[in-house]
């Protein structure tokens, strides 16, 4: 039964280059939306598929939890428009760009696969000292933005 | 209860919360410091907060957990974050960054899903 595992997740991974295309090609948001959650969803179950860990666990939350109420509300907080329909035309530039992605990726992985695993070496002594100060300035301004930007739903009166 | 609740929906909503909760405390205190439980634990913890939401309403929501709390607990996990950052040497310091991690990831959750659901019903019908 494990043996099928594999073969389920390269399926699962045809659905979602599938449906990742279809979110390119749609015309309105709500079309998108709904195809980036299914490829959200179709990813998160190859990586659990393939016992991802914590990773695969991060990864079903945020994909088939999260996203659809977010998408959700960005269809709800968006204009009801879909785009005219266009002479169709060969994605030339999006294959181009995928093609680029999937070699960045799998080119180090050629390398990561047949090395050995490395001992993790000590860090820069101070390193955590100096990045805690970035963090909480980046952090801050996070939390500045998100007052500043819808302060009204915050508001205790409606 | 309120008429505009859905009593099936309240019931489940009562029901599974406490679940989803133990799940997500599960999750922070169960796997290794230093993996990035934190930020799993809080999106789980997150989903509580979505449920509650989405279930009782945005008013109730923000009477349950207010904005001036969302945010302190996000600034208290990113004050945790920095300590934990910048005591390497501390026995517990990658369960002080986890924890951290909980706590910005749960204040953040919150403040975003209260401004979604916040924002929603202001829409005019006219724009359907």
């Amino acid at each position: 039964m494990s043996a099928i595992l594999p073969w389920l997740a390269l399926a699962l991974l045809g659905v979602a280059i599938a449906t990742a295309i279809g979110a390119l090609l749609a015309r309105s948001l709500f079309v998108s939306c709904l195809h980036v959650t299914v490829t959200g969803v179709s990813v998160a179950a190859v990586v659990l598929l393939l016992r991802g860990g914590d990773a695969a666990v991060a990864l079903a939350l945020f994909a088939a939890a999260w996203t659809p109420v977010l998408l959700m509300a960005a269809m709800l907080l968006s204009a009801r428009v879909t785009k005219a329909r266009q002479a169709r035309r060969f994605p030339w530039l999006g294959l181009l760009s995928a093609a680029v992605a999937v070699v960045a990726i799998w080119w180090p992985l050629l390398d990561v696969v047949t090395s050995a695993p490395l001992r993790a070496q000590n860090e820069l002594p101070g390193l955590s000292f100096w990045l805690a100060p970035p963090l909480l300035v980046a952090g801050i301004a996070c939390v500045g933005a998100l007052g500043f930007g819808e302060r009204g739903s915050l508001r205790q009166r409606v | 209860m309120k008429p505009e609740w859905d009593a099936i929906v309240v019931a489940a909503a009562r029901f599974f919360a406490p679940l989803m909760t133990l799940f997500a405390l599960l999750l922070l205190g169960g796997r290794v410091a230093g993996s990035g439980v934190g930020f799993v634990g809080g999106l789980a913890f997150g989903l509580v907060l979505m449920l509650h939401a989405l279930t009782f309403g945005a008013a109730v929501a923000r009477a349950a957990f207010p904005a001036i709390l969302a945010r302190s607990v996000l600034a208290l996990g990113i004050v945790s974050i920095c300590a934990g950052a910048g005591l390497p040497g501390w026995t517990y310091a990658a369960q002080l960054i986890e924890a951290g991690a909980f706590l910005s990831t749960v204040g953040a959750a919150a403040l975003i899903l209260q401004v979604v659901f916040g924002r929603a019903p202001t829409l005019q019908d006219g724009e359907w």
